[in-house]
């Protein structure tokens, strides 16, 4: 089932490979820069080499296979989005074929970069490594938890959804069959306990954490603190460059002296 | 050895685990070959320690999971060839966790919901009866939410009782319960085996087990069946159950420290009273109960 295909490539996993050694804060620089690079760029050469350098990536991470799941998982959804896109840009703004299609590729590309680089930051970053790159970048600390905590919380969320739907299957719940507006309203008997679940796990949480002296000096300070070391510096390097080549190729080369 | 108290025991099969096999898709594998029978009014308890597959199992009864490799039959049907709300007619699964089902506004609406689904329409003396027979009638137009762990557990009870499948898996019933809660559930679960029904307890709470007068006792291990038979048998063996990680419950335990387990084999302290009186030990003392 799609729940389980993301859940599954969302849940962080320790590991050593060079994704896991980078800074956190390299990482999101890396999403930030990559995501300029995307939307600065029309040329369909360029969308390709810049989808097959994040893949590349992804795969050299040993993420591949989470790659493709998480696309998998999410398949029906984006395939929605984007057909509704496309055929309301049709009838909307009478462009012609062509660039329909080109924009249609566009949005498919995009679409799968985003999710390589999604998998890469948030397989590979422990909760611990997030709470100290977002505190560093100078976010509160409250702030800084709930996001962690949010971000922490993916897999089991989804985990938990699925337990729900067996549970209402098991009662004669059936998803597929009635008409649209009766399916929308069949969704209550899912949706009513996973926010249930959800604010009460939240409550425990923050009892928890009180209950563990969170927030009791105002100024921590972090076990493993997190440092730029020469390793990224070479990837968002090396990261730039080569998607500036992707998008710029002609300027690269004339600097290059090649063309 | 004594036998079980059970009354009508039939052979009939209701269901068939053909040499069942299941890998979740995240590689584990759950399911190593599962090969059981299920028949009609006995009372099973299913044990095994955490991660031993006994919910992957059950919740191949109603086809919620459908086996990797092998087959699952339920009344004759292949599980694959059917599903789950057809399924779920003759099979009720009771999940571990009741807040993962509750979401309508009071607890009639919550037990009328399997009904409106599987029949169609909702039949208000059955689920003013099955309120009645929990307990927990005066809680029908209150919320779910409102209510104790226990009542909890009974009202997702009584939310799959009410259309009367024919089998009844129970997950992990008495998670969380207190004693009294417990007797109350091991009644319910025993006046429906009264009833002919077939009911599957998976638990490890061998204490309860120990008092629930079970019929069969299934240990499971690392997805392999070790055991399936007389549950004084089992309990009787230290060796097989600690293999599996659990441990037999006091009273066996005692009677094997004491070297009695040769002549006498009780399961829980009713049981034991009987045996050590016939031997002669202690006096009796009448408390008036």
């Amino acid at each position: 089932m799609w729940i389980e295909e993301v859940s599954r490539a969302l849940l962080y996993e320790r590991g050593n490979t060079f994704l896991h050694r980078l800074d956190p804060r390299v990482k999101l620089a890396y999403i930030a820069v990559s995501a300029l690079m995307m939307f600065l760029t029309e040329n369909p050469v360029s969308l390709l080499a810049l989808l097959v350098l994040h893949v590349l990536l992804a795969g050299l991470g040993g993420l591949a296979s989470k790659v493709l799941s998480l696309l998998k998982g999410l398949a029906l959804f984006i395939i929605t989005i984007m057909a509704l896109n496309t055929v309301l840009t049709y009838f909307f703004s009478f462009i012609d074929p062509l660039s329909l299609a080109l924009a249609f590729y566009g949005m498919v590309v995009r679409a799968v970069v985003v999710l390589a680089m999604f998998t890469i930051f948030v397989s590979t970053t422990s909760p611990h490594e997030l709470t100290q790159a977002l505190m560093r970048l100078g976010l509160s600390r409250g702030y800084a938890y709930s996001m962690v905590v949010a971000f922490r919380f993916i897999p089991i969320i989804f985990a938990e959804m699925r337990d729900i739907y067996d549970a209402q299957r098991s009662r004669g719940l059936e998803l597929e069959k009635g008409s649209p507006l009766g399916r929308i309203r069949k969704l209550a008997p899912i949706i009513i306990p996973s926010i249930v679940c959800a604010l009460l796990r939240s409550k425990d949480i923050a009892e928890s954490m009180e209950s563990r002296a969170f927030g009791a000096c105002e100024k921590r300070t972090f076990y493993r603190p997190i440092r730029v070391r020469v390793l990224d510096a070479v990837f968002i390097t090396a990261v730039l460059l080569l998607q500036v080549l992707c998008v710029y190729p002609d300027i690269v080369f004339r600097i290059a002296g090649v063309g | 050895m004594r036998a079980c108290p059970g009354e009508v025991v039939t052979t009939e099969s209701l269901v068939v685990f053909e040499d069942v096999w299941y890998q979740y898709p995240s590689g584990i594998t759950a399911l190593r070959g599962i090969s059981l029978e299920f028949r009609r009014g006995e009372l099973v308890a299913i044990v095994g320690a955490n991660g031993s597959g006994k919910t992957t199992l059950i919740k191949h009864l109603n086809g919620l999971l459908k086996p990797s490799r092998g087959r699952v039959l339920v009344f004759g049907v292949d599980t694959r060839k059917s599903n789950v709300a057809r399924l779920a007619r003759h099979v009720g699964l009771v999940f571990q966790n009741p807040l993962n089902q509750f979401f309508a506004d009071t607890v009639w609406d919550e037990v009328a919901f399997a009904l409106k689904n599987f029949e169609g329409r909702v039949n208000s003396e059955k689920i003013l009866g099955v309120l009645r027979e929990l307990g927990i009638d005066h809680l029908k137009d209150r919320s779910p939410f409102e209510a104790s762990l226990g009542e909890q557990k009974r009202v997702a009870l009584a939310s799959i009782l009410v259309y009367e499948p024919e089998i009844l898996a129970l997950d992990e019933p008495t998670a969380g319960l207190d004693y009294r809660s417990k007797m109350t559930l091991l009644s319910i679960l025993l006046k429906l085996r009264r009833e002919g029904r077939t009911v599957i307890l998976v638990s490890h709470d061998l204490e309860f087990i120990a008092r629930a007068r079970i019929d069969r006792l299934i240990v499971l291990s690392e997805g392999k069946v070790v055991f399936d038979g007389n549950p004084r048998e089992a309990f009787y063996n230290p060796e097989l159950l600690v293999a599996s990680c659990l441990i037999p419950p006091q009273i066996p335990r005692l009677f094997i420290r004491l070297g009695l387990d040769g002549s006498s084999t009780p399961l829980n302290e009713e049981e034991a009273y009987v045996d050590l009186r016939k031997l002669g030990v202690g006096v009796h003392v009448d408390r008036g109960g």
